[in-house]
């Protein structure tokens, strides 16, 4: 990402920094250093605290859908309902334990919650999985 | 109960053959949860326990309906091709043994009709006559669920018997359908070519095999046990290879996706489900119980609850009044009062009740102090349990056993331990990997004290204070952890993904629940009680012929050198060998007599809980998985117990906490 320094009116990229490689909070710290003439200035985006306000006060804009309606289950919003496409095959086990609650290639499912495990309804069952096992399930938005 | 028709035309029908032998016995299957147990209550009068959560029936029951026919309740399954442990069992009846039974009800819930009709299918194709029963009626209506059941009776060519059996509705049609169960058309649609693998083995068969599409499915989807004992290698290989090269898996994953698809076209013009879905109270309930951040105070509020009811209500109240009450100072003293006036002999007295007595030691701890701690938790437990909440705090805690090389799923028999370990060690068979069923049952015996030993030891810890409680939960929970994360690189196998079926959250019927804390009751008077008796009686020889004492030198060195604890104490851990509990409160019993501080308290208290819960645990170790396991948990246990009480005692006097 290229910063803009509003004293020097230079342009850096992130690696252009001196600052961060000798500094004790490393790439973690919300300053950044102009290469050029050695001004600091904050990195709003690094900064934990300005994430907070943002997304607070709704000037974070979130992160644009991707073009394809197909992703893991495990990147499914709480609410979002979807069809199944595909069940890895990775393990023939899961994929087969899996298939006995209802979840097969073609079945509609509604997540409910990511955390501290993914729910998810198929039909009237409810089931929990772990993500490992929703990041193998291949979904369809496009209902 | 409507009467209908075709109720009182059933005694005089002509069947034209007999489609099932009267002594061959019904078996009852189906998915888990979907009121196998209640049915098999209902045909037989008999009660199982019944409860809201996978995995309640390990093992088969037997009962028998009025006229003699047995029936078989069996654990619930979902498929018949892969099978857990908990699975085997019904697996092996319905395969192994599927010449012996005579008809098969498969019970279905009327919420969930595209997985119990995958299951319809593999009975199906073993060709047992079946009656298929859709339950829980009332639930499938409220939820909107329109089901025609003549049309699904004439498309699988069989009874289709809806019930409420919670409600013993539609039970009476069930019997009389039982006398009509015969064998369903087949309507699976498999491909040509695993048509033509499955005519195939069929070859391979013997002719006079019965139910051989079944059996060919099976062997397909890599039955080692049936390939023995049709001695089929070579050829039936070779078919399979060939077979799962077309679909590049293995040929059960495919069985079932094309039974599940099938399933649901099944389903097509037979059932009507809604599409819009009311958020019902137990739909807010259930996200609540495993949500990221309420999911936490919803278990602390359920663990308060369960606390003030056991903890408070149980171990303070009611045994005040049981044990101080009742047996200080009316059982006791009046029997002390008798026995002495009517038995000249001292050792009789002695015997009943002496120090060591059956009255007043055996009885007056098993009856007074234990009974009524054990019988309110059995009510908290089984109201957790039909609430529905305990596969809840599974996904909440799958994080914290997945540390330990588990999934959450350990949750239920680790919960049901508190109530008591050797049923918990039964119930490890959920797990799906012999390594989970061994780490739990070596965790289950390592540190879940159970009720009857969590009663004792919460009185213990009035003797400490709140830094002294949190260093022994901290003790307990840390020895765990670290076992657990060792068990877990050290024992071969692995750990299986976490799939977790939620039950729906349930209002549990009071009914219920006072059979069930009634069935556990009963086991524990009848179990437990009578190892009490057997161990104060050995107490009470070895004190007659001065072993105790020769035993309390012996082990000296550990308990007054290593523990730091009188010499007296040693009794309490040889009985401790017996029964945990027993011990405990052998040590309870010391410290109310102001023979332990608070140190030695806090440091008894370790070992005894680390101790092996029981005898009866350990011979349910054994018979679940052989010596060698159940010897490897003992020498395992027993030096940690003793390991971390030495440790904790040494840091004690290291660091002088006030206690």
């Amino acid at each position: 990402m290229v910063t803009h320094c509003p004293l020097c009116g230079y342009d850096f990229n992130d690696g252009d920094m001196a600052c961060h490689t000798s500094c004790v909070f490393h790439n973690h710290c919300s300053i950044v250093c102009c290469p050029n003439c050695g001004y600091q200035l904050p990195d709003e985006n690094r900064s934990h605290l300005a994430d907070l306000f943002k997304r607070l006060t709704g000037r974070k804009e979130e992160q644009p859908e991707p073009r394809s309606q197909l992703r893991p289950l495990s990147a499914l919003l709480p609410g979002q309902s979807a069809r199944i496409v595909k069940v890895s095959a990775a393990t023939a086990h899961r994929q087969e334990r899996l298939s006995v609650f209802g979840v097969i290639p073609g079945a509609k499912i509604t997540l409910q919650q990511r955390k501290p495990a993914y729910v998810l309804r198929v039909g009237f069952t409810e089931l929990s999985i772990e993500y490992e096992i929703a990041d193998s399930i291949l979904v369809d938005l496009a209902v | 109960m409507p009467v209908k028709a075709h109720e009182t035309a059933a005694s005089c029908h002509a069947t034209p053959a007999p489609l099932r032998t009267n002594d061959a016995p019904i078996v009852l299957v189906g998915n888990p949860n979907v009121g196998k147990s209640v049915i098999f209550g209902r045909l037989t009068g008999r009660y199982v326990t019944v409860s809201n959560y996978p995995g309640t029936t390990v093992e088969i029951t037997q009962g028998s309906m009025p006229d003699g026919t047995p029936v078989i309740d069996t654990p619930g399954i979902n498929s018949l091709y892969s099978a857990s442990d908990d699975e085997r069992v019904t697996h092996d009846l319905l395969v192994t043994l599927r010449d012996k039974v005579g008809a098969v009800v498969q019970v279905a819930d009327g919420k969930n009709l595209q997985r119990a009709l995958l299951l319809t299918q593999q009975l199906v194709d073993l060709e047992i006559p079946l009656v298929l029963v859709i339950n829980m009626i009332d639930e499938a209506q409220i939820a909107g669920i329109e089901i025609d059941f003549d049309a699904l009776a004439r498309k699988l060519g069989i009874e289709v018997v809806p019930v409420t059996a919670i409600r013993g509705e539609g039970i009476k049609h069930l019997t009389e359908a039982l006398t009509r169960a015969r064998v369903a058309h087949h309507v699976t649609v498999y491909d040509p070519y695993l048509e033509d693998s499955i005519a195939r083995v069929m070859d391979l068969l013997p002719a006079n095999v019965g139910g051989g599409r079944g059996i060919a499915l099976q062997l397909l989807s890599g039955n080692q046990h049936l390939a023995q004992t049709y001695q089929l290698n070579g050829e039936l290989t070779t078919i399979n290879t060939e077979t799962s090269k077309i679909y590049g898996r293995p040929l059960k994953t495919v069985f079932t996706g094309l039974q599940m698809a099938n399933a649901a076209a099944l389903m097509n013009d037979i059932v009507r489900i809604p599409e819009e879905r009311r958020h019902s109270l137990a739909y807010r309930l259930s996200a609540w119980a495993t949500h990221p951040l309420w999911g936490w105070p919803v278990l602390l509020a359920v663990l308060y609850v369960v606390f003030k009811f056991v903890g408070e209500f149980g171990a303070v109240t009611l045994v005040g009044f049981f044990e101080e009450t009742m047996f200080g100072e009316w059982i006791n003293p009046f029997a002390t009062q008798i026995v002495e006036a009517v038995i000249p002999f001292a050792i009789v007295r002695d015997l009943l009740v002496g120090e060591y007595g059956m009255i007043t030691m055996a009885l007056s701890y098993g009856l007074g102090l234990i009974f009524p701690i054990v019988t309110t938790f059995f009510i908290a437990f089984s109201v957790l349990e039909d609430s529905g909440y305990l596969p809840r705090l599974a996904v909440m805690l799958n994080r914290a056993f997945k540390s330990m090389g588990l999934n959450g799923k350990a949750v239920l028999p680790m919960i049901l331990g508190l109530g008591c370990d050797t049923m918990a060690t039964m119930s490890t068979r959920i797990m799906e990997t012999r390594k989970e069923r061994i780490m739990v049952t070596l965790l289950l015996a390592l540190g879940v004290p159970c009720s009857a030993q969590l009663g004792v030891l919460l009185g213990m810890v009035t003797a400490l204070s709140p830094l002294g409680v949190f260093i022994w939960a901290a003790v307990i929970v840390g020895v765990m952890l670290a076992v657990g994360w060792l068990a877990q690189r050290i024992l071969p196998g692995q750990r299986s993904d976490f799939i977790l079926e939620l039950p729906p959250i349930r209002l549990p019927h009071v009914s219920n629940i006072i059979i069930k804390t009634l069935a556990r009751v009963e086991w524990y008077l009848k179990e437990v009680v009578p190892l009490f008796i057997l161990s104060t009686l050995i107490l009470f020889i070895l004190d007659r012929i001065g072993a105790l004492v020769v035993i309390e030198d012996l082990m000296s060195p550990l308990v007054v050198g290593l523990l730091g604890l009188p010499a007296a104490a040693a009794g309490a851990f040889l009985i401790g060998f017996l029964r945990r509990d027993y011990g405990a409160t052998m040590l309870f019993g010391m410290a109310l007599g102001g023979q332990l501080d608070a140190g030695q308290v806090l440091v008894s208290m370790v070992v005894i809980t680390l101790f092996v819960p029981c005898i009866a645990n350990v011979l349910m170790i054994f018979k679940e998985f052989g010596w060698r396991v159940a010897t490897g948990v003992i020498f395992t246990v027993f030096p940690i117990a003793f390991a971390a009480g030495a440790l904790v005692n040494a840091l004690l006097g290291l660091f002088r906490f006030a206690l």
